[in-house]
């Protein structure tokens, strides 16, 4: 081949390998903004089983969706029964083991799949430049067909996630969990999943009597949502890609101190940083807690509490809780 | 519970099994509650053999584990068949895992371990500044011999960190939450100044 001959070649066979690359990239972004949506607003119930650190959990899952509207049901397998259930802005946990029922309320009462989905963080709204998103195939979960993705972090301040994405409805089958040199560390995996065009409202509700139970609500809350720059506090050392997402301040009574809640995340992961004043000396803490691979990071610096939750390694929790700091350097 | 259920329970546990077998064994321990029962022992006896952050107490289990184990290689010679790619103390506790189920370590090892936890609960521990607080409510409590509490006010930042974390995430905290003894996690208490 003469010269002009082999470039045309050359140049024809990087196009392609461009356009592939570029289309393989767009794949996976619609498989993981088809997968973000199918679990939310799918019907389904299922067998899951969550495997971490040696250990496996197994949990039924019912998701129910009318109208937009998502009512749910978790309900662990093993023990005692302890079961979730999210439904009207309340998040209520039932442990049986104790005689027990804890309600937490959610900001928005009337939530729909859509509104509730645009909250949380989407597998594609993040940077280029913090995760990279591959597709591997096409692989079986469960006696279903599935394509397999892989979102891998840049680096060592956020965890990578292998998924496993039916191929029929884009409901998240499987999913890994992996750290920095690309481990898994967690993972959940649907052993048996079914998608009925309804879901009796009995499914949704406790599985047990639970009239002798002790109810335990919280003070009424007021949730505030703020705008970002009205933050009274922010964190002054974030890992590439986080940013201040969400601000709000719950107050439990009128004269009581509000507690602020910053989220910052990296269009994947999120962290919350809770603020507290007036917290008592013997509820004060430093230190850290695994939450599954989750990780929180609790300081008390002049009698604020602060505590760093999210979905991200110990290293990254700590270090947005130790730099957190008053807006308008009242602190 | 057969031999090839253990082998394969003990590959789970050092992510050695093939994905497909891997599916099929969770698929099966969602069916079965002994077969989790008896992976939570194997995860609580290789936590105590590795675990070198514990406190002395726990490493002289894992030394009585130990010796037990050894004293049994020695006797019936039952998990040779490893030896030869196994090196340190992680890879020896690998092929353990595989080779102990049909031999009579396993009852010791087992007993050890129940003996452990017990002698760990009963014994003085320290006590988390958070755990001394009265919560209003409580999530699970852990079953290691740790002695958390998760207090109320945790318990609140998740429900409310819930909000704004992927589905993921949240199925995650949903699973620590609804878990009967969570043994995931215990506050790791320490002065700032001590980490820097």
């Amino acid at each position: 081949m003469n010269k002009p001959g082999r470039f045309v070649t050359v140049v024809y066979f990087l196009v392609l390998i461009g356009a592939t690359s570029a289309n393989a990239a767009g794949d996976a972004e619609e498989w993981l903004d088809r997968m973000g949506k199918a679990v939310q607003q799918l019907n389904y119930r299922g067998t899951l089983v969550h495997s971490y650190h040696g250990q496996a959990d197994v949990s039924q899952i019912v998701h129910r969706v009318v109208h937009g509207t998502v009512t749910e049901r978790v309900t662990a397998m093993d023990g005692g029964g302890r079961e979730i259930i999210r439904s009207n802005g309340e998040v209520t946990c039932i442990f049986p083991d104790q005689k027990l029922i804890m309600i937490e309320h959610q900001d928005n009462q009337d939530l729909d799949a859509d509104s509730a989905a645009g909250k949380l963080p989407k597998f594609m709204a993040f940077d280029e430049s913090t995760y990279v998103v591959l597709m591997h195939g096409a692989d079986r979960v469960s006696g279903r067909d599935a394509e397999v993705l892989s979102v891998r972090p840049t680096d060592g301040y956020r965890y990578g996630y292998r998924l496993w994405v039916d191929r029929t409805n884009a409901m998240l089958l499987k999913s890994q969990l992996m750290d920095e040199r690309g481990r898994v560390v967690e993972e959940f995996l649907f052993t048996d999943i079914s998608f009925p065009d309804a879901i009796p409202v009995e499914a949704v509700q406790p599985s047990i009597d639970i009239d002798s139970f002790v109810w335990e609500r919280p003070e009424p809350v007021v949730n505030h949502q703020r705008q970002l720059v009205d933050a009274a506090w922010h964190a002054t050392d974030l890992p590439a890609g986080f940013v201040l997402a969400a601000v709000r301040s719950k107050q439990a009574t009128r004269e009581s101190a509000a507690t602020e809640q910053l989220v910052y995340s990296d269009g994947l992961a999120s962290v919350s940083v809770f603020v507290e004043v007036g917290v008592a000396a013997s509820e004060q803490a430093e230190g850290s807690l695994q939450i599954g691979a989750s990780n929180a990071y609790t300081m008390t610096t002049q009698g604020y509490l602060i505590t760093a939750v999210g979905d991200v390694p110990e290293r990254t929790a700590k270090m947005i809780a130790l730099s957190v700091r008053a807006s308008g350097g009242n602190q | 519970m057969g031999q090839k259920i253990e082998e394969q329970l003990s590959a789970l546990l050092d992510a050695e099994l093939a994905l497909e077998e891997e599916e099929l064994l969770l698929r099966r321990l969602a069916r079965e509650p002994e077969y989790r029962a008896v992976l939570g022992r194997y995860s609580l006896i290789g936590e105590l053999l590795r675990d070198a952050r514990a406190d002395p107490a726990a490493l002289q289990i894992g030394e009585r584990i130990r010796t037990e184990i050894t004293a049994e290689i020695a006797h019936t010679g039952s998990v040779g068949w490893h030896a030869g790619r196994a090196s340190g103390w992680s890879k020896r506790w690998r092929g353990m895992g595989r080779g102990l189920f049909g031999a009579g370590i396993a009852a010791a090892v087992a007993a050890i371990a129940v003996t452990a936890v017990f002698n760990l609960n009963s014994a003085p521990r320290f006590e988390p500044v958070l755990a001394s607080v009265e919560p209003s409510y409580t999530v699970p409590i852990a079953d290691t011999g740790r002695g958390f509490i998760m207090p109320s006010r945790l318990t609140g930042y998740l429900v409310s960190h819930q909000e704004f974390s992927s589905a993921l995430s949240r199925r995650a905290m949903d699973a620590y939450i609804v878990r009967q003894s969570t043994v995931v996690g215990d506050w790791n208490l320490r002065t700032i100044a001590e980490d820097e």
